[in-house]
């Protein structure tokens, strides 16, 4: 497929890439833009493992056709994340708690994590348990409950 | 170990370029033009801006050995831990595990092997540490006090940056004392670890992340077919002349796409279509390769079958003559016959590696749990000498067995000898990753038990068959001595015991997936148990503590007994004594109108000294969870050599909503050695499970996965 150019909001910057256009969105943010915490683990949108926000929803960008997103969207990696908000409750919560193991899946964990406790602030474990559907391989999934639980104290310890 | 300073100058160039864990807990590089570093060691190096970089000769695939060596070697330095930073060893001849024989990372065997051999390295640094203090502060050796990083005397203080030069120049002590686990400061105690921060902020380094200057990316080519021999598929000459395309290159197993990006080779790739020929032996699928094994687990001839006695040296017909002896005397029998399926590794970072070859040097980036193979299969494709290929290690996003090989590292390798001078990057695909993988064999179980008056076990034989791991991989494999890569001995105290291996050999290739044979042993063995003691109308904790002597076993088990016994629903439970620890777990399921739910999971170990309390759970927790899934649902289904169903949802991934909670206890044993633990938990939960759903009124389990018998499992 013949490539094209692309100008994506990427972190904040209008980022310029060429591509196919039926790249998936994670192979630009990786080899395009040299994001490479965005991870592939299977490429078909099943394991989250490449999961970005695009403004501020969960997407799985390995399903995502570079081409299908709207001009302007705005796009979120860990990298922008973390940089922007390096204290964030989810951040901290995963750093208290100690949860990665190889530490593949985190940075989708992590993000689905952020926009799962945006919609629901004050979850129950079983709310967790339905809302939270990325792979870990390494089985951290205890540790990623409890994080959540706790970043979701830190929110509401911080705002009362 | 060689201290001297002119070791540390030819040892040490190499690790300075590699991603090592700050203070600040940042990945970063360390730069070579920094503040005189002075090596005390293959492990140490003394920054005089009192930083110490601890290599790390082990791989970091999630296991935590990455922080737990440095922490041990740390606590004896009587560093402080805000001072360490940590680095990822290439291949190093000196790094020697003295229970792997080397420094591969498997087993379960670094904390147990280079635990005390990094202890030793801190110990003698800190002892010349302190020599140096001691002569520049005048003061006898003694009358130092090291501490966080400092060494005092007669109010005056020195770091260890400010000695680091003069302790190079000592030679190293030949004896220290290690501290006894009341001194420690580090060990044991709640810390963190330092890879954690990087890995929740895109910043840690795995192999697919690598990106050098000039760096080409390859896809791959491969067929669907696990084994059979390659054919050049069509259109392969027409890629060539792509403008897209730099190179293209036959590798082994495939064809690798060379391009600028990863998207543009895959989508090359993917226009071939690469075909195998297979031989009609090589003609088999699922039901074929069951029939092989089963039918030399059952046969009475298997003359071929080698064989592994409790003794080792005891003959086979002498041993077979002896068993069958004790069975004549028993009270009862009973016998069962077991099967565990192939089943996938299916980490979650896709298999990856980097090759440059520059001239007459080869370096290699690559997620290695093997370095000594690694360097030699990619020095012998290159043509080169070993000592010509530098080998940069990354992060593991997950091993589990599978980064041991060298099949993706090659194909990196001869990817690089078609565009010298360039780094390439070879990216396997999932679908590619699950129908290449060296697979963990089947193996069938023959059981049988020869029982006294009361129910308990006088005589037992297990015979196992399948392919052997051990038989295809193992330097050391000794056909006469036991297969431990295809079972193990009871736990527990049998009078008679005959143990037998039959391998197999299958063109299905197979590979170390965690915890080996202990996960089918452990399923055959407790799951057994529990049927016979339902058949002695006995309590499965009594009937096991009956069986058992190992006083640090009893414990554990005694411990799970008060955290169930006053639980609610269906309980199964389970022993393992693997990897130098004592672990037991249950579970708790119920099963309503066929439909089985799994509610809590309770896991109790003894590990010995605990270096990282919080890291042992979890990776028991982990270990537990990465034999759950494939317990329920892992059934790799082979059709004509293709292994079908290729992706994650496919090979028993336990998913969250498959997860019930788990909760760890940990034995306070800091006296006894470490046991390893990234192993242990795994074991457990396919017999606990299958015992559960027992209790629960179904069916007893005796062919996994879950699946297959007619229970709704949800994963
Ligand atoms: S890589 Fe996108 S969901 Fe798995
Ligand atoms: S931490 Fe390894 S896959 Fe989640």
């Amino acid at each position: 497929m013949k490539k094209a150019t692309y100008t994506l909001q990427i972190n904040g910057e209008a980022r310029t890439v060429e591509a196919a256009p039926d790249t998936p969105l994670l192979w630009v943010l990786r080899d395009g833009a040299k994001l490479t915490g965005t991870k592939y683990g299977c490429g078909v949108g099943y394991c989250g493992a490449c999961t970005v926000l695009t403004d501020g929803i969960p997407t799985r960008s390995c399903s995502m056709p570079v081409d299908a997103l709207d001009e302007g969207t705005a796009i979120t990696t860990i990298e922008g994340f973390a940089e922007e908000n390096p204290n964030h409750p989810v951040l901290q919560a995963w750093n208290d708690l100690q949860v990665p193991q190889c530490g593949y899946c985190q940075s989708g964990q992590i993000l689905s994590a952020k926009a799962f406790l945006e919609d629901n602030p004050e979850p129950s474990a079983q709310d967790i348990k339905d809302g939270m559907t990325n792979l870990c391989r390494c089985g951290t999934y205890n540790e990623i409950a409890a994080a959540i639980a706790h970043a979701a104290d830190l929110t509401k310890k911080s705002s009362a | 170990m060689h201290l001297s300073r002119r070791a540390m100058l030819a040892g040490t160039a190499a690790s300075f370029t590699l991603f090592v864990c700050a203070e600040d807990a940042l990945v970063r590089k360390v730069d070579a033009a920094q503040p005189a570093l002075h090596q005390l060691g293959v492990y140490l190096t003394i920054g005089e801006d009192n930083r110490i970089l601890f290599t790390t000769p082990n791989a970091e695939m999630g296991q935590g050995t990455f922080d737990a060596l440095a922490r041990m070697m740390a606590e004896e330095l009587d560093a402080s831990w805000e001072q360490i930073d940590i680095a990822l060893s290439g291949r190093n001849v000196a790094m020697f595990n003295p229970k792997i024989y080397g420094q591969t990372t498997g087993g379960s065997l670094a904390i147990q092997g280079f635990g005390p051999v990094v202890r030793k390295a801190g110990a003698a640094a800190r002892q010349m540490l302190r020599q140096a203090a001691a002569e520049q502060l005048g003061v006898a050796p003694d009358a130092v006090t090291m501490r966080d990083g400092t060494a005092s005397a007669n109010g005056m203080t020195l770091t260890y940056g400010e000695l680091a030069e003069a302790a190079s120049q000592l030679e190293a002590p030949k004896d220290v004392a290690l501290k006894s686990p009341e001194e420690f400061r580090l060990i044991g105690k709640p810390y963190m670890r330092k890879e954690v921060r990087p890995k929740t902020t895109g910043e840690a380094r795995f192999s697919v992340d690598v990106d050098l200057p000039n760096m080409a990316v390859a896809a791959l080519a491969m067929p669907e077919e696990a084994w059979g021999k390659i054919k050049t598929p069509e259109g392969l000459n027409a890629l060539k002349n792509r403008d897209d395309i730099l190179a293209v290159a036959p590798v082994t197993g495939g064809f690798a796409i060379i391009a600028e990006d990863f998207w543009t080779a895959k989508s090359a790739a993917d226009t071939l279509t690469v075909v195998v020929e297979l031989t009609e032996d090589e003609q088999l699928s699922s039901s074929d390769i069951d029939a092989v094994i089963r039918s030399a687990v059952t046969s009475d001839k298997a003359e071929a079958a080698l064989f592994a006695a409790v003794n080792e040296g005891e003959d086979l017909s002498a041993s077979r003559a002896a068993i069958a002896d004790a069975f004549k005397g028993a009270a009862d029998q009973m016998e069962m016959l077991y099967s565990v399926p192939v089943w996938v590794h299916g980490a979650l970072e896709p298999l990856s590696a980097t090759a440059l070859l520059d001239g007459k040097n080869l370096t290699l980036w690559a997620p290695s749990q093997n370095p000594k193979a690694t360097v030699e299969v990619a020095a012998k494709a290159a043509g080169l000498e070993p000592s010509a290929v530098t080998l940069e290690r990354t992060f593991i996003g997950g091993g589990f067995g599978r980064k041991w090989n060298t099949d993706f590292t090659l194909q990196a390798v001869e990817a690089a000898i078609a565009l010298p001078g360039r780094p390439v990057k070879v990216i396997w695909t999932r679908e590619q990753d699950t129908q290449h993988d060296f697979y963990r064999p089947q193996l069938y179980g023959s059981l049988k038990f020869g029982l006294d008056a009361d129910g308990n076990i006088a005589a037992m034989s297990n015979t196992i068959a399948g392919q052997s791991i051990g038989r295809v991989w193992s330097a050391r494999y000794n056909p006469a001595a036991p297969d431990y890569s295809m079972q193990n001995n009871p736990a527990y105290r049998i009078q008679s015991a005959h143990l037998e291996t039959r391998p197999v050999d299958l063109p299905l290739p197979i590979g170390w997936w965690r915890s080996v044979s202990h996960q089918p042993t452990a399923f055959f063995y407790e799951s057994a148990l529990d049927e016979l003691a339902a058949r002695a109308g006995k309590d499965p904790f009594a009937y096991r503590l009956a069986h058992l002597d190992e006083p640090r076993g009893r414990r554990v088990l005694e411990t799970l007994q008060t955290l169930v016994v006053n639980e609610e629903g269906a309980i199964g439970i389970a022993y393992s004594d693997a990897y130098g620890g004592y672990t037991a777990a249950a579970i708790s399921v119920s099963l309503e109108e066929g439909y089985l739910q799994l509610n809590k999971i309770w896991a109790v170990a003894d590990v010995g000294l605990a270096i990282d309390p919080d890291n042992v759970k979890a990776q028991i927790k982990g270990g537990i969870y990465f034999g759950l899934g494939p317990t329920l649902e892992g059934e790799t289904q082979i059709e004509n050599a293709v292994v079908v169903g290729n992706n994650l949802g496919d090979i028993g991934a336990l998913t969250p909503t498959g997860a019930p909670p788990i909760d760890v206890t940990l034995i306070d044993n800091p006296g006894e050695a470490p046991a390893g633990v990234g192993e242990i938990g795994t074991p457990l939960i396919a017999p606990a499970l299958c015992n559960a759903i027992v209790a629960a009124g179904g069916p007893r389990i005796r062919t996994l996965p879950v699946s297959k018998s007619d229970l709704q499992v949800q994963i």
